[in-house]
């Protein structure tokens, strides 16, 4: 780590961190007290603070009068002497505050506020081992932030609805569920499920919807999970009766949109599904921040022993971020912040932060299940154990369920 | 349009500047980049507008004063700021140099009137 300490215009100092400044070169404290009003959740039973740096943000949280204990992780001695030499007075040195550099064996409250600010995620740069989790944190904590609001709404409007549960089956699903999401490899593949969908059982995500359908594909379910309304066009005018999966903080009037039958979900890590699921018996659901992890925590609890990944890309070649068709298409007009990952064929493909945060978490998931799964996506990001198969190896995959099951 | 119109459509958007870039600022500060990035992209397409209206209204000898090459420096450290992802930098830019150089402008238009 570098550090190089500045005078901000204020007369105060500054830090950068590996070239990135970590509070402002002009109000550094100022910064670090605006940005600690808008993050803390007073409802935390504890917080833990990444980067120490100058001690702004710890200084900050305290004069908020915020009782909980406070840890601060820094990542180095560097850093740690750096602050001690600019805090002689030990106004931190207190019961309440302890400043850790060991993560290992820190058993934390359930109820933790982790507080990352953004500029520490950059400046410790890609290949730091704490990068890749902080940042899937810091993506998801801004994401439901910016939506929480809105959940809380759904939820509200959810829970009136006539709605299902989701009951466990005691039995394994013989048939091999088929995973749809909208990348843009799912524009090669969905002739493949044309050709096979009365054998297998297609469960497709919102943004996909109308890509199947428009290919005369009826699907067994459709899966919606955004609190927006932006997901109203992924079901306006396609009469689709099928049943809808949906989480409890899913958009509630696009889930009156709905024609066919509906069951409600709850995930894990939502206070309010939490609650609602624990007092009625109810299985809670795992997100991973997106819908298509959302639908394979789905089928996971359906009993599908086989799961076939359709558009899960993850990344993409080109300017397209989603299949033809699809309401969630972008275009990409500038590679800048893009990355480069390995593709299920071996080239090089660009993912971004946030798809990477959904490949970790298929990772961590394909690594503890025996579920079988498959991916279609030739140019999408290669996920550990999970083998690309074509559309040969695809029918033979339906066959040898079809003789097993006779 | 006639100039009077335009003289009247360029201060009256230069007087909604600063508050976009405390916006900008503070959505930065606040972790809500992709807010940011579009009152950045509104702020550059402004900017545009506004040399080019302000090009028209000198050539009829109407002295509207825009430090263009002022705001190009702006720019050009706001786009070092984006291209490192290092958004302290382009929240300062907005909040501290922006922010009063177009609260000014604002000022010595309304003197002027």
């Amino acid at each position: 780590m570098d550090w190089q300490l500045e005078n901000a215009k204020d007369g105060n100092l500054t830090v950068k961190m590996n070239r990135y400044y970590l509070y402002s070169k002009y109000y550094p404290y100022k910064d670090a007290c605006k940005w600690i009003c808008s993050e803390v959740d007073r409802t935390a039973s504890v917080y833990c603070l990444i980067g120490l740096g100058l001690g702004y943000h710890l200084k900050a949280l305290l004069e908020l009068e915020v009782k909980q204990p406070i840890y601060v992780y820094y990542f180095g001695t560097e850093e740690y002497n750096l602050f001690l030499e600019n805090n002689k007075d030990r106004w931190w040195d207190i019961p309440q505050v302890k400043l850790i550099h060991e993560l290992k064996g820190l058993n934390l409250d359930r109820n933790v506020q982790l507080l990352i600010p953004n500029t520490i995620v950059k400046a410790i740069g890609i290949d730091h081992p704490l990068h890749s989790i902080l940042e899937v944190i810091k993506i998801n904590s801004v994401s439901y932030k910016k939506t929480s609001a809105k959940m809380e709404q759904n939820f509200i409007e959810n829970s009136k609805k006539q709605n299902e549960f989701l009951r466990r089956p005691h039995y394994t699903q013989t048939r091999i569920a088929c995973l749809v999401a909208a990348g843009p490899s799912i524009n090669e593949t969905v002739s493949w499920l044309k050709g096979q969908q009365k054998k297998v059982d297609i469960y497709v995500v919102g943004a996909a919807l109308k890509v199947l359908l428009h290919h005369g594909i009826v699907p067994k379910a459709v899966v919606l999970s955004d609190a927006t309304e932006g997901t109203i066009h992924q079901f306006s005018d396609t009469n689709y009766c099928g049943d809808l999966y949906y989480l409890c903080t899913a958009n509630y009037k696009t889930v009156e949109m709905h024609q066919g039958p509906r069951t409600i979900l709850f995930q894990k890590g939502y206070q309010l599904a939490e609650q609602y699921a624990k007092k009625n018996n109810l299985p809670l659901i795992e997100t991973g921040g997106s819908v298509g992890t959302t639908t394979f925590s789905l089928l996971k609890s359906l009993n599908y022993s086989t799961i076939v990944l359709f558009g899960q890309d993850l990344g993409f070649t080109g300017t397209a971020t989603h299949a033809d068709g699809s309401p969630s298409k972008n275009v990409i007009t500038s590679t800048q912040f893009l990355r480069e990952a390995e593709a299920n064929d071996g080239s090089v493909v660009y993912t971004t932060a946030m798809f990477q945060s959904f490949w970790y978490w298929y990772k961590e998931k394909v690594e503890s299940t025996n579920v079988k799964v498959y991916n279609t996506a030739l140019k999408g990001l290669k996920i550990p154990k999970v083998p690309n198969i074509d559309l040969e190896e695809f029918r033979k995959i339906i066959y040898e369920g079809e003789d097993i099951n006779g | 349009m006639d100039y009077n119109e335009m003289l009247f459509e360029y201060t009256e958007y230069v007087k909604r500047v600063p508050q976009g870039c405390v916006f900008i600022a503070d959505s930065l500060r606040e972790d809500k980049i992709n807010d940011a990035l579009k009152g950045i992209h509104d702020f550059s397409e402004g900017v545009l507008w506004l040399s080019h209206i302000s090009q028209l209204l000198q050539k009829e000898n109407i002295n509207v004063k825009l430090n263009i090459q002022k705001i190009q420096q702006y720019l050009i450290e706001i786009n070092e700021g984006l291209i490192k992802q290092d958004y302290v930098v382009v929240a300062d830019m907005f909040e501290y140099e922006i922010e009063p150089f177009f609260s000014e402008m604002v000022s010595l238009n309304t003197k002027v009137q």
